[in-house]
């Protein structure tokens, strides 16, 4: 399934509407269209299924509460991308420890390569892979190689210098390698 | 050069293959958001008072609708009750009439073919009940039923009945005649033990004491339909079947009902708290023996010129009340000692209503289509009425009066509190509507009548959210 997260068409006004309205039916119908985009977003940025969806749920809500105050100017798919990546970090802002050092060795060594893997060593891997990542090597990571922002906003938006973004970035991208290695 | 290539590569790698990576989240993630959404935000505070009011007018409306139907239907109870009494009473002045002109009628024949020598000593009419209470034997020689001239001079009806001539020793009165008598209510009966004839009569208003030992079980089924509206909880308790069994020496099974709404409201999409208003009868029945004993300083008389006295009980654990006790008719003594008891087993049957209203704290755990929650809180119970009917009162030798009394139970404490717990399971058919099954267990932390009793329940709700 190919989803339309570029593209602002007469039907998004439409479900935007709905959803305005509190019509359940325009709820559903907005999440069937962006679901599977959405829930890729929460996967990178989780450590495992149940906490992405538990992302994804709450990113959902954020979207329908503050629907009202979207300006349809943009993509609605990117704005809905953009709410469910805040939520996730308002998320990972609460945790403690978010950005501890951990030791390279340790954790190639925690990762366990599967059959699967070797044999289709793409996106779903890789995806594991990030999951094995420290939250803060994996956010750091996923804000700045992913959605593109600069180590200063990085660090405006996680409330941390930039150069534990930089440093963060640095171990996270030394980790993937290392298991990277390990696999191949 | 090398390295920074590397690190490049490796950027673009991962964003190339996870930037637009997708995957499906599952056929229950709807149902779980659908759960969690709030209600329609921007209403404005007049939309937002006019949704409160909205649900409070329902709440009044139910509540009031719930209480008229109660009182309909205490009011319909009453007034048979009444009736019956009427009836009985009627029926009573009946046959009363009709034994005292039979009793006279003999009584002249008896006077007419024997010729009896004058006497200055008081002809005696004694009666034995025997072993069933369906028979009753005059005979000379017991002395129950006394000639009183007292009487006989403030109340001329009875004074065709009286006579100076001795009764003969084997009255013939048919069988079917006394069994007349003896089946009906307030009428006169032998107390057993005492070997005297008296009656137990109602004395409304009484005082009565209600002392039952409660067992700890009570399990009840209670369905409810509920409903949310915005974030506030409607529920309305249409039935709840409650079986109390109570301790005397024996017991045995009661139903009562409430009904009632709640609401509540949520604060989180686990966290919630409910409060509401519910009527409450709790219902149950005891059999035991109780010893009455008569107590002479508030003997007094009735309307027909005999003596009349309270006899109380009490003690701790089991009924107490107070009844009248009529003695013997026409006699010129009080038939019963002063400080004299005796044993009597008794069915009684107790009501007492309740309005309650309790503030629970829910958490909800899960938001999937099946989930579960615990819930705590606590209850306060405040009584409306109560009151007490005994259907029967036989006495220990077998012989029955049958009084049905209904007297106001005094010992219910004006109000007591609940601690409850409970955990339940939902079933969201839609993401609107919503079945629970509730197992819980209520504590009295105060005392109900003169124990805290502790409930096992069960409940099932239906609720809709709009």
């Amino acid at each position: 399934m190919v989803e339309n997260n570029s593209i602002l068409d007469s039907s998004d006004l439409e479900l935007i509407d709905g959803c305005k309205k509190g019509d359940s039916r325009a709820q559903k119908a907005l999440y069937e269209r962006y679901r599977m985009m959405l829930f890729g977003v929460c996967l990178r940025y989780a450590s495992c299924r149940e906490e992405a969806e538990d992302f994804l749920q709450d990113g959902f809500v954020k979207i329908y509460q503050n629907l009202y105050q979207y300006q349809p100017i943009g993509a609605l798919g990117a704005w809905m991308r953009k709410v469910v990546v805040n939520v996730i970090l308002q998320h990972l802002r609460r945790r403690r420890h978010l950005f501890t050092d951990v030791e390279i060795e340790d954790l190639a060594d925690r990762y366990e390569a599967e059959d699967q893997i070797f044999s289709a060593f793409r996106a779903k891997a890789l995806m594991a892979m990030i999951q094995q990542l420290p939250d803060g090597y994996r956010t750091v990571f996923n804000l700045y190689v992913i959605e593109g922002f600069s180590h200063k906003e990085i660090a405006e938006q996680l409330g941390i210098s930039e150069a534990t973004s930089k440093s963060q970035l640095s171990r996270a991208k030394s980790t993937l390698r290392k298991l990277i290695e390990k696999v191949v | 050069m090398d390295k920074e290539q590397n690190k490049d590569n490796l950027e673009t790698f991962f964003r190339r293959e996870l930037e637009n990576y997708q995957e499906d989240p599952g056929a229950g993630m709807w149902d779980k958001i659908a759960m969690a959404i709030p209600p329609k935000p921007g209403l404005g505070l007049a939309a937002t008072l006019l949704k409160w009011k909205f649900s409070l007018l329902l709440a009044l409306s139910t509540g009031l609708l719930v209480f008229a139907i109660y009182e309909h239907q205490r009011a319909n109870e009453l007034d048979r009750h009444n009736r019956q009494r009427e009836e009985k009473i009627l029926a009573l002045q009946e046959k009363t009439t009709k034994l005292e002109q039979k009793m006279a009628h003999l009584q002249m024949a008896q006077s007419a073919t024997h010729s009896p020598p004058p006497t200055t000593e008081k002809p005696e009419v004694k009666t034995t009940a025997t072993s069933t209470p369906t028979e009753q034997v005059i005979t000379p020689s017991n002395s129950d039923l006394r000639y009183n001239a007292s009487a006989v001079a403030n109340n001329p009806i009875r004074e065709s009945v009286q006579t100076e001539a001795p009764l003969q020793n084997d009255l013939p009165l048919a069988k079917d005649e006394q069994m007349e008598v003896n089946l009906t209510s307030d009428q006169w009966s032998n107390l057993g033990p005492l070997n005297r004839d008296f009656r137990i009569e109602s004395t409304l208003p009484a005082i009565a004491i209600a002392s039952p030992i409660i067992k700890n079980q009570n399990y009840y089924p209670r369905f409810s339909v509920g409903a949310w509206t915005g974030n506030i909880v409607v529920q309305y308790y249409a039935v709840d079947r409650r079986v109390s069994p109570a301790a005397g020496t024996s017991t045995s099974v009661f139903l009562s009902k409430t009904a009632g709404l709640s609401a509540g409201i949520q604060l989180d999409k686990h966290w919630s708290l409910h409060t509401g208003l519910s009527f409450r009868n709790n219902g149950f029945s005891l059999s035991d023996k109780v010893s009455l004993e008569y107590d002479a300083d508030i003997a007094t008389e009735n309307a027909n010129g005999d003596l009349v006295g309270d006899y109380t009980f009490s003690q701790e654990g089991i009924l107490t009340f107070r009844a009248q006790i009529v003695n013997q008719q026409g006699s010129s003594e009080p038939e019963i000692a002063d400080g004299e008891s005796f044993d009597v087993d008794f069915n009684s049957a107790y009501r007492l209503r309740y309005y309650s209203i309790p503030l629970w704290v829910k958490y909800q755990i899960g938001q999937q289509k099946f989930h579960t929650y615990l819930k705590g809180g606590f209850i306060w119970n405040k009584l409306m009425r109560d009151w007490a009917n005994f259907p029967s009162i036989r006495l220990s030798s077998g012989r029955l009066i049958a009084t049905n009394p209904r007297l106001t139970v005094s010992a219910a404490r004006d109000s007591y509190f609940e601690f409850g717990l409970a955990m339940g399971i939902g079933y969201n058919i839609t993401p609107r509507i919503e079945l629970v099954l509730e197992p819980s267990y209520y504590q009295a932390i105060t005392p109900m009548l003169n124990v805290k009793p502790q409930t096992y329940g069960i409940q099932g709700h239906i609720n809709y959210m709009f």
